[in-house]
């Protein structure tokens, strides 16, 4: 399991500047304080730890395709469905 | 290591003995069961998720890849009036969707080594807008408007994204068109003749270099128009 400390923490160690970010930060749209590359910088780190938890984090499924929004919407959403993914693995 | 689909046969097969020759470590894809090759991956570029199989496993090995050659392709020559559904499909599922999911799936390993190079084929026909290949001509201006604007998406990440546009090359591709055709197509290039494969391997290797680090988003007709 991640929690949304830990994926903070993981966001803050990609960005080279010492950005603001708390569980409901922005991750997309206008007000976010990542742009795009830094998105799937996020997204390769979580695969990379995903395969450590012996599962790979799936960023284009259709699941994560159609909620878009939620799961980008900030960290705390992001580390939902990372875990909801490790959980559905594991069951 | 470097990634060739359609690597079994025609020019994609050029390519990957090319590059073996050349001393390259290649991961071949494609749907025959090639057992001659050392990293063959027996897959269809339209399945998504056979191709993520293969991602999962060249990432979890931690094969470090820096490019991916994108060969994997279908002709099919026919007025448009005349052209099946199921061929329709067929093409546009194979040359250009075939080519975004492997670019989508693979582009992630070049990101994580820290760049490399994307090649994908287009078709000389695009440009000259070739009377009997609407279709054809269709799935590949979509392959050349994707690696455009994936070459843009991938600039950060050092990775760049360029189309190689042949004109007839002696492949089975070939099959079904009349030498009047293909005199036809040759006499609207610069350079008038028929290439050889090794035209193309020659190409992709010139991309390949490091010295090419600097083209991307082009599409560069062998040639010349």
């Amino acid at each position: 399991m991640i929690t949304t400390q830990e994926l903070i923490q993981i966001i803050k160690d990609m960005t080279e500047d010492d950005i603001d970010l708390v569980p409901d930060s922005s991750l997309v749209g206008g007000g976010s304080i990542i742009d795009s590359m830094g998105l799937v910088q996020i997204c390769l780190a979580l695969e990379e730890r995903s395969q450590s938890d012996g599962f790979s984090f799936d960023w284009t499924s259709e699941k994560a395709m159609s909620s878009l929004n939620s799961i980008f919407k900030n960290p705390e959403t992001l580390a939902q469905e990372y875990n909801r993914q490790l959980l559905a693995i594991h069951k | 290591m470097i990634i060739v689909t359609g690597g079994s046969s025609g020019l994609g097969k050029a390519v990957t003995e090319d590059l073996r020759q050349k001393g390259e470590n290649v991961v071949t894809i494609s749907r025959g069961n090639n057992s001659e090759y050392k990293n063959h991956f027996s897959c269809d570029v339209t399945n998504y998720q056979s191709l993520k199989e293969v991602y999962l496993h060249l990432s979890t090995n931690g094969h470090k890849i820096r490019a991916l050659v994108n060969c994997a392709g279908i002709a099919s020559m026919n007025l448009a009036l005349t052209t099946p559904p199921l061929i329709t499909e067929r093409v546009i599922r194979t040359n250009l969707i075939g080519t975004i999911y492997t670019n989508q799936i693979f582009a992630p390993l070049l990101i994580k080594n820290k760049g490399g190079r994307i090649i994908n084929f287009s078709t000389i026909a695009v440009h000259l807008g070739l009377k009997g290949e609407s279709v054809y001509v269709a799935s590949k201006a979509g392959v050349e408007g994707f690696s455009r604007v994936f070459a843009k998406e991938l600039a950060p990440f050092n990775v760049t994204v360029n189309c190689i546009a042949p004109g007839p090359i002696k492949t089975n591709l070939l099959k079904g068109i009349s030498d009047a055709q293909i005199r036809n197509i040759v006499n609207n290039q610069i350079i008038s003749q028929i290439m050889q494969p090794s035209a193309i391997t020659e190409m992709v290797a010139l991309l390949l270099r490091d010295e090419s680090r600097n083209i991307t988003g082009e599409v560069i007709n062998v040639g010349g128009i």
